[in-house]
């Protein structure tokens, strides 16, 4: 394991779940997540965002190890988890936690709060079970960490008798408890309220100012992730489209289905002179992940597909030809073209012309 | 009641009255308790009006949705209190053979989850030509039918699917063809894009905007997300605790909120394009309805809380275009020496 290596990084991760048989007896796979490649360095927040469907939850189990995957690999500092040895495999263990979307159904109903705490410090070999009196301490501790307190007003309160965001706050702290040094979070805040979501952003981003914790959010809210994460990962469809810093991935989107999402986001302000986008329409719906399209699993969406998008896989690569792009990598035939500054049809009934512009052949848009 | 009293914040049509609500309450019994989920609301919509009513889970506003028609998700729901003026008309006094031709034919719905609430073992058309045949349209239903499924931009082809064969978006549309069946006056719409993806949300928020102009209809919007208000509505109800805190034309609402909570909840708001330091303007969480804090109901968590807040109930005063239920403004224009 090296030192500066990123704290897991994941190379080509496939995963498959096979749905049964078709008619003729050939078996289908769902195929979830088809080749991602993405790393996580001590500190930093990485944002993994899509729509529903996209690979992005299966993408954070199989980095937690909780599902196996069916191609591709994982590694932790640097080292293939299938080599870890026993002790790094329970460090691994302790220092990648998780903080899931519904609190609700990820804390034991029947468990109070310092139950809960006290097993998670317990079960990860944090702190031994004889040591009461640190253990006592430390479940305080945590409560008090994440906003619950006086903690001796909480400690032997149940999950139902919390709010929601109480709740999240108390997964939190779960999840701190061994002291991570990767958190994952799925939709933390998908389920709150604004006021309170507002309130679990500020813990999440006191927490890794104070503690160096990474994160890896996972989530569908783009105003969410621009807010939080430093770097975000747009996932379609199973692979990661488009990657770079936020600022440059949401101030500058170049692939067109970042493009969409971006201009799909409602802004919280109706002054029409901020309300001007470029209303990069995208019709239709998310394909299966059963029959994926061929080539770019974008391109019967994309306003600019071309003949050649329909073939070829494109690649995630730093586009040429433009400024320098601080990371900002993407997978799209059209992606020189875009950062050239070439003024691009957008608009699905100009795709006739886009196609006309580039190689190989041309074609009219269905 | 037929004389409706005159509008005190025109509509941005400045159309007739469709709905008025009056000091509307709704109660919830159950064994552990009573509780008005809608407490005292009133709230006017105009023809050809998007009035959005905004609030976070338990501030009431789907209940006061539901209360219109009194189509409650629950038996142990009932409208108590106030009037429910649709067209000068009060529903709440109508048998219920009167109220179900209301239903659908004056006033629709749009509901969240369209896949739920559509019958899984009808086709869509069959279930669209159902609404024409309650009320009395049957003739030429099946034209009909093609010609609204075009409207939501889907084929007419679509008739003969099952809701299982669509999907989220599609079914959406579906719900929305079928509110617009008999040219209803007033569509409301509860959290309509709330369980669809955000490329998916834009389409159904586009196609409810154009639907709305073409057709000059009242929309009812109910919302969670302050996004979506800024895209399409033209007046906005904030409603805190199941009574309205404010309300105010939407740019005003988001230029100069008046109300503590809505600032709050504005200042939660996460602007994609505009990132900013991340502040939890409002503390604690909403308060449990089977005991609502006394006075304002939002003092226990209020940064300006007064005394006063905790014993008198604020009324909503009209400054400007907004009006707002606040003891502050009381104290600003004292000191101002402006009268209320």
């Amino acid at each position: 394991m090296s030192a500066d290596a990123p704290i897991i990084a994941t190379d080509a991760l496939v995963k498959h779940f096979p749905t049964g048989r078709s008619l003729f007896g050939r078996r289908r796979v769902v195929q979830a997540v088809n080749g991602v490649d993405l790393h996580v360095s001590p500190g930093e927040t990485l944002a993994l965002v899509g729509e529903s469907g996209c690979g992005k939850t299966t993408t954070a189990r199989v980095v937690l190890g909780l599902e196996r995957p069916t191609g591709g690999g994982l590694r932790y500092h640097g080292t293939p988890v299938e080599a870890l040895d026993s002790e790094a495999r329970a460090r691994f263990r302790r220092r990648v936690q998780v903080v899931f979307q519904d609190s609700n159904a990820s804390l034991n109903p029947r468990k109070t709060l310092r139950e809960i705490l006290t097993t998670a410090l317990v079960v990860s070999g944090t702190i031994p079970s004889r040591a009461r009196a640190r253990l006592r301490e430390r479940v305080a501790q945590l409560l008090d960490d994440v906003g619950l307190s006086p903690a001796a007003s909480f400690l032997d309160r149940l999950p139902h008798e919390l709010s929601g965001g109480q709740r999240q706050r108390v997964g939190i702290a779960r999840a701190l408890a061994p002291e991570p040094e990767l958190v994952i979070a799925d939709e933390p805040v998908s389920a709150l309220d604004i006021s309170v979501r507002a309130q679990v952003l500020e813990l999440m981003a006191r927490i890794q100012r104070e503690r160096g914790v990474a994160f890896l959010l996972i989530s569908h809210d783009l105003a969410v992730v621009r807010h939080v994460a430093a770097r975000v990962a747009v996932m379609y469809l199973g692979r990661i489209i488009e990657e770079g810093p936020v600022d440059a991935v949401f101030g500058n989107p170049i692939h067109p289905y970042t493009a969409a999402l971006v201009d799909a986001t409602p802004l919280p302000d109706p002054r029409p002179e901020v309300r001007k986008r470029g209303h990069l329409d995208v019709s239709g719906d998310v394909p299966s992940p059963i029959d994926l399209p061929s080539g770019c699993a974008f391109h019967p969406r994309c306003p600019i597909a071309v003949a050649h998008c329909r073939e070829t896989v494109p690649l995630l690569a730093t586009p040429t030809g433009g400024a320098d792009l601080g990371g900002h990598r993407v997978a799209c035939h059209r992606a020189d073209e875009r950062v050239a500054g070439l003024e691009l049809p957008i608009t699905p009934s100009a795709g006739a012309t886009a196609a006309s512009q580039a190689p190989p052949t041309k074609e009219s848009p269905a | 009641m037929t004389a409706s009293p005159p509008a005190r914040s025109p509509g941005a049509s400045g159309g007739d009255v469709v709905l008025e609500l009056r000091a509307v309450t709704t109660e919830i019994r159950s064994t552990r308790g009573r509780v008005r989920p809608v407490d005292g609301v009133s709230l006017t919509v105009h023809a050809g009006e998007v009035v959005g009513v905004v609030g976070e889970s338990g501030s009431g506003k789907s209940m006061t949705a539901f209360s219109v028609l009194q189509l409650f998700p629950t038996k142990a729901a009932r409208v108590i209190a106030g009037e429910v003026l649709l067209a000068g008309r009060d529903l709440l006094t109508l048998r219920p053979e009167a109220l179900r031709r209301v239903r659908g034919r004056e006033v629709a719905m749009i509901f969240q989850d369209a896949a739920s609430y559509l019958n899984p073992v009808l086709t869509v058309g069959a279930q669209i030509e159902q609404q024409l045949q309650a009320h009395d349209m049957a003739r030429g239903a099946q034209v009909r039918v093609a010609e609204l499924l075009r409207d939501v931009g889907l084929t007419p082809e679509v008739a003969k699917r099952y809701p299982h064969e669509l999907s989220g978006g599609q079914c959406q549309r579906v719900g929305i063809a079928s509110a617009l069946a008999c040219s209803p006056a007033l569509v409301i719409a509860d959290e309509p894009t709330t369980a669809l993806d955000v490329t998916i949300q834009a389409q159904v928020l586009r196609l409810l905007a154009r639907l709305q102009r073409e057709h000059d209809l009242a929309l009812l919007l109910i919302t969670h997300d302050l996004g979506v208000v800024a895209e399409v509505c033209d007046r906005v109800y904030v409603m805190y605790a199941g009574q309205i805190v404010e309300e105010a034309p939407v740019e005003r609402l988001f230029a100069e909120p008046q109300h503590p909570y809505t600032q709050g909840l504005l200042a939660g708001v996460l602007d994609l394009l505009d990132p900013k330091p991340i502040q939890a303007a409002i503390k604690g969480s909403v308060p449990d309805l089977r005991d609502p804090p006394s006075g304002c109901r939002f003092h226990p968590r209020c940064p300006h809380v007064m005394p006063r807040c905790s014993s008198d109930v604020p009324p909503l005063v009209l400054r400007g275009e907004t009006r707002s239920a606040c003891w502050l403004h009381d104290e600003a224009d004292a000191s101002q020496g402006t009268p209320t």
